[in-house]
């Protein structure tokens, strides 16, 4: 919903949030991106790297190696575990 | 298997013929020609704000979808007495929620694809760019919305309808949470929080709408991964829902 807030915010006239101060620390190599059909600058942090906390500009998650690993390892898990309890639920129905 | 596709078609024939899907199916389309119909007020990039916010209409529709198509399956069957001759000869009592859960599923995966085509269709006829993404985009939707599934016909078997609408409610928002965010909610029982959110899914992992409004190239590894992620949520709920039906007394 971010984007619905942004638009909410521009309508009413307010200036949208500027708490994503850069450091010469931790420069991302922003790119604004001229677009045709969005008409606005875009600030994009490189894949993998994730938000500082700010609504306004959003992170590309799917690019940090810590989600993959979480979608990985939890889909193996949770396919053994529903792969388990139909067994044992299976064996107690038996017995 | 046969049996459970043919049970799977009776489902479906019979949730097409219950006014609760035209309802939120027409109820959702409605919103979506709102979002469509909203002015600009020379605001730039409005497409954008279209794709997201019909993207979140849809995932809305489908979490109502599926309260309104499993909740009462069970206990209709069971109120009008039906479930008992369908158990004692056809059916065992996996391929009975198997088949429920099935032909509820391509139900709502019907819903979900009109419901983006008609989104794309939306931004088209207002002349604006419609994303390659909205096609993966609307299969993590489904995926999504098979795990609600899931979870609503899992809460049928214990529960009766009405509490079951806001138990999936509540764990919806809940599952929309960070981490931080549910730790924060018991402050000094954080170790006990942080082990029942790693039960709970990440939803966050199925909302693309951020990267799909901004055109920004999603691999195609990641939807497939998040599908599967998606897939093993919904077959734990499954096979939760199916011993907990297996041990229910019917009488």
């Amino acid at each position: 919903m971010t984007a619905g807030l942004l638009a909410l915010m521009l309508v009413l006239g307010q200036s949208p949030p500027d708490g994503h101060g850069h450091g010469t620390d931790d420069a991302h190599g922003d790119a604004a991106i001229d677009s045709a059909e969005f008409g606005s600058d875009r600030h994009l942090h490189p894949p993998g790297e994730e938000n500082h906390g700010t609504e306004w500009f959003f992170s590309q998650p799917w690019a940090t190696p810590e989600r993959w690993r979480f979608m990985a390892r939890d889909s193996v898990v949770l396919a053994s575990a529903a792969a388990g309890i139909l067994m044992l639920s299976g064996l107690r129905r038996r017995k | 298997m046969s049996t459970i596709r043919a049970f799977a078609l009776m489902t479906l024939k019979g949730l097409t013929r219950r006014r609760t899907f035209w309802g939120i199916a027409l109820v959702t389309l409605i919103a979506l020609a709102g979002i469509g119909s909203i002015p600009s007020y020379d605001v730039t990039g409005e497409g954008r704000f279209m794709i997201d916010m019909g993207l979140f209409g849809i995932e809305i529709g489908s979490l109502l979808l599926a309260i309104g198509l499993a909740s009462n399956m069970f206990p209709r069957d069971r109120e009008s007495r039906s479930v008992m001759p369908l158990l004692a000869v056809p059916l065992s009592r996996t391929q009975y929620v198997l088949g429920r859960f099935a032909g509820a599923a391509l139900v709502q995966t019907a819903a979900i694809m009109v419901w983006c085509a008609c989104l794309g269709l939306i931004l088209a006829v207002n002349g604006y760019y419609v994303p390659e993404a909205m096609l993966p985009a609307s299969i993590l939707l489904v995926a999504e919305g098979w795990f609600l599934l899931a979870v609503v016909l899992f809460f049928s078997f214990w529960t009766s309808p009405p509490l079951n609408a806001p138990l999936t409610l509540l764990l919806f928002i809940v599952c929309q949470m960070t981490p931080a965010q549910f730790s924060g909610l018991l402050p000094g029982a954080e170790r006990v929080m942080d082990a029942l959110r790693m039960l709970l899914p990440r939803m966050d992992v199925f909302h693309i709408k951020d990267p799909v409004a901004h055109r920004i190239p999603v691999p195609t590894a990641y939807f497939l991964l998040a599908s599967v992620y998606g897939l093993a949520y919904t077959s734990f709920m499954l096979s939760l829902a199916i011993a907990v039906f297996r041990r229910r007394d019917l009488k």
